[in-house]
């Protein structure tokens, strides 16, 4: 029996978070049920690092963080399951960092930097950029994928609408584009670009890409599917960008 | 979620594979609304699978046919096969492509009499040690499909190493997807049809079955995307590297592949009843669930002459 | 010769030293040592057991019923067989176990199995896993899991012997590994589709650099080819030349041979 308890443990474990008996209980106010949250977190991440501690066992990897396995796997396309899960391990953790609800007496409003950050990069308020990005989501990603925010070397604000479990932290690896359906020249031409970047890269650069994510949301089914069913992802992103956990989100910004 | 009245029946369109898009907004007559695909889906699930998907994507069909009589007439398959290199026409292509996948995945399932409701798994599933059995309860012999038991056994050595490849590959799939059973159309190397009308009977022969995954709105029609990043790349462009140009000689874009079974690899089939670790058991019930006459049905004749 | 117990007894006397007022600082070892005190059995002991097999090691061994050479039969233990048999119990046993058979056995049957590079360091002792199932999480699946799960079939009555046990694992390892191949393929198929974009592969590259020379050797190929098409529809014309040419071919063939060298050095 004792065995048996011993074995059950993981490599990568669940991150632990504070106020887990409070959300697993009750979910989240405005985005999830109990079971929602139970779902997408206490759920999804154990299979995400069950899965990571099997693909790793015995190798290097099994002692690295995933967002270091997953820079590590990122250039070696044999190992692409393994970078699939540690991108969505670590993906997954920001996102619930940034919808974990605010005590009842904090403050929880985006700060000026950001929001005028926003406004330079957009050329817009928050308020528009959020209906933007709503209306997106469907057209941008049509399977799985993640949504992320982010702020560039240069301190410019983007989004990136990434397929099924791309990374915002490195430009081959973004999987902006679906090629399952034909491209635009657009589309063709940034991935030519970043084709380019990687070939200049091996004579002695490396790929420069400090891309630092702001905000992310989960797009797969396992994150809306249990609460608001399946054509609902809008409204679930919707209420998502509603109830970010703004302390979270400013901290991640780079002043 | 489906608060809509309730479905009357509508016969299936047996012969052809084709339907046009008036046809197309009525789901597949073997299956039923609020009851469940026995041993295989609870009424919710097959909902979440099947029926909100289906509506969602014959609504965005019809909004973007709404001024194209031609397009409203046209088969799901010459859509798919007609937009397949044009990125203005993308979302009907994608939409077209997607609720053709569905239909014919779901066209190939007859549920299992007499079976247990799904049920969620749990972490242990993960873990489970795979079993090592090489025969099946649902074997195409099993349902008088012989001509396709034989096919299986010549194009893949054996039937357990065909179920393996099968579902193996749908449970690596990590997003969205469909595995394929395709038949490869039988073609002379000096293009035997040249494109002319030529009698039905010695025009859709096979040589070999083999297995394939698309993902998202990919499509067995029109996966052979060589020439596509040419036509982007245009005129005064860099010439292609040599793997490049190998590959574009190698692979052969007028193959034709006819499906005969799709299996739906997509959260939204598995993620209701069976939960987060639930895949591998969705995909065992799956096996258990095919009805292995109707693929029998898809294959067409066999040709005397087979390629590797 | 008597034996030598004054290693051995060196805090006996250093403490007496230190009694007697001979060594005026404690040495640095002395704690240490009290601690942990050296052994002082010098008696060997025979091992009357076998640890690995359990079997008893004081047993004769058996001896051939048949006739033997000489046309006799040997009907019990002569004194060369007892003096080896105790001679053998102060000999450290000989230790065999059932799972190194197996290990070779394995690797001897999957020798592409060796050339997964193993971690040998160990970071935490006296784990224990339940082989009731081939996969573990903290373990990755190797010859290491098809041992230990076809001795937990055996000793589970599941199999009355250890081959078919051993069969048993090794094929569910072969389903699993079916399907880890599986899964590396067609997460690179994935990745790609979605507009993943990678550096050229160790096979893409090896391309390329054949490439760069079959391009020279075809320039070269071309020329030669042209200069001995012609010689072929006008011999005449080469014939004056031919020994005035000579000397200046020779020279520019070495030249061109040198050339050739080091460019394909690239």
């Amino acid at each position: 029996m004792f065995g048996r308890v011993i074995g059950r443990r993981s490599i990568h474990t669940v991150p632990k978070l504070a106020s887990i008996k409070e959300l697993g209980a009750g979910g989240i106010p405005k985005i999830y049920s109990s079971n929602g949250f139970n779902t997408v977190w206490t759920d999804y991440q154990q299979y995400l690092c069950d899965k990571l501690t099997l693909a790793t066992a015995g190798s290097s990897l099994e002692s690295y963080y995933p967002f270091h396995v997953m820079l590590n796997t990122a250039k070696k396309p044999f190992q692409s399951n393994i970078f699939n899960l540690a991108s969505a391990a670590h993906n997954n953790h920001l996102f619930i960092e940034n919808i974990l609800p605010v005590k009842e007496n904090e403050t929880n409003q985006p700060s000026k930097l950001l929001l005028s950050r926003i406004r330079e990069s957009f050329d817009m308020e928050w308020e528009e950029l959020k209906e933007d990005i709503v209306k997106l989501t469907e057209k941008k990603v049509l399977g799985q994928g993640w949504f992320f925010l982010i702020e560039n070397a240069n301190k410019e604000i983007h989004y990136l609408f990434l397929q099924n479990n791309g990374t915002p932290y490195y430009f081959p690896r973004n999987q902006l584009f679906d090629l399952n359906v034909p491209i635009s020249e657009n589309e063709f031409s940034h991935m030519e670009k970043v084709r380019a970047l990687l070939s200049s890269a091996t004579k002695g650069q490396q790929v420069r890409d400090w891309s630092m994510p702001l905000i992310a949301i989960n797009l797969w089914d396992q994150a809306y599917l249990n609460d608001y069913g399946v054509g609902k992802r809008q409204e679930y992103v919707r209420n998502v960008l509603d109830n970010l956990n703004w302390n979270v989100v400013n901290s991640r910004l780079y002043k | 979620m489906n608060g809509s009245a309730p479905r009357t029946l509508r016969t299936l369109c047996s012969r052809s594979a084709t339907r046009s898009l008036h046809a197309q907004a009525k789901p597949l007559a073997s299956l039923r609304a609020g009851a469940p695909l026995d041993g295989l889906l609870s009424p919710q699930g097959l909902n979440n699978a099947y029926y909100a998907r289906h509506d969602a994507y014959s609504h965005r069909l019809q909004q973007l046919a709404a001024h194209n009589p031609e397009l409203q007439e046209a088969a799901l398959d010459r859509i798919v096969a007609d937009n397949a290199r044009s990125p203005a026409k993308r979302d009907l292509l994608a939409s077209a492509s997607m609720l053709y996948n569905l239909q014919f995945a779901y066209a190939s399932l007859k549920g299992t009499a007499n079976a247990t409701a799904p049920q969620r798994s749990s972490r242990d599933a993960l873990l489970r040690t795979p079993d090592t059995a090489v025969a099946f309860a649902n074997e195409p012999a099993a349902q008088g499909a012989h001509r396709l038991q034989e096919e299986l056994a010549a194009s893949f050595r054996s039937l357990v190493e065909f179920r393996t490849l099968l579902l193996g590959s749908a449970a690596a799939i990590e997003g969205d997807g469909y595995t394929w059973l395709l038949a490869r159309k039988y073609a002379t190397p000096y293009g035997g049809s040249s494109g002319a009308a030529t009698d039905s009977a010695s025009a859709n022969l096979y040589d070999r079955l083999f297995v394939m995954n698309t993902y998202n709105a990919g499509s067995p029609f029109n996966f052979n995307s060589a020439g596509m990043l040419d036509a982007l790349r245009g005129k005064g462009a860099e010439p292609l590297s040599d793997v490049e140009r190998a590959r574009a000689t190698a692979t052969d874009s007028s193959t034709v592949y006819i499906p005969l079974l799709a299996i739906d690899a997509s959260p939204k089939a598995w993620l209701g009843d069976y939960g987060v670790y639930g895949k591998q058991a969705y995909l065992e019930r799956v096996w258990q669930a095919v009805d292995w006459r109707v693929v029998e049905d898809r294959m067409p004749k066999k040709s005397p002459v087979v390629y590797a | 010769m008597k034996i030598q117990a004054n290693a051995v007894n060196i805090l006996e006397r250093t403490s007496s030293y230190l009694q007697a007022g001979l060594l005026k600082k404690t040495p640095a070892w002395y704690d240490v040592v009290a601690k942990v005190q050296p052994v002082k059995k010098f008696n060997r002991e025979p091992i009357l057991k076998n640890p690995s097999t359990g079997r008893n090691r004081s047993e004769f061994r058996d001896f051939p019923e048949a006739v033997n050479t000489k046309g006799l039969y040997k009907t019990r233990y002569n004194i060369v067989d007892k003096k080896v048999a105790t001679n053998i119990l102060y000999k450290p046993p000989k230790l065999s176990y059932l799972e190194d058979r197996l290990r070779q056995l394995f690797y001897e049957q999957h020798p592409w199995e060796l050339s997964r590079p193993k971690i040998v360091i160990e970071n935490e002792l006296g784990k224990e896993y339940d082989w009731s199932h081939i996969l573990q999480l903290g373990k990755p699946l190797d010859g290491e899991s098809v041992v230990q799960r076809s001795l937990y079939l055996v000793r589970n009555k599941q199999h009355d012997n250890i081959i078919d046990a051993y069969n048993q694992a090794r094929f569910e390892f072969y389903r699993l590994r079916m399907q880890q191949e599986l899964d590396e393929q067609v997460a690179q198929e994935e990745a790609e589709m979605f507009g993943s974009v990678f550096n050229a592969s160790a096979l893409e590259y090896g391309i390329a650099q054949e490439q760069r020379v079959i391009d020279q050797w075809k320039k070269k190929a071309i020329k030669e080819t042209e200069i001995s098409a012609a010689k072929r529809v006008n011999p005449a014309e080469s014939w004056g030349k031919e020994d005035a040419d000579k000397e200046g071919e020779i020279e520019g063939e070495a030249g061109e041979a040198e050339e050739e060298v080091e460019e394909l050095r690239l």
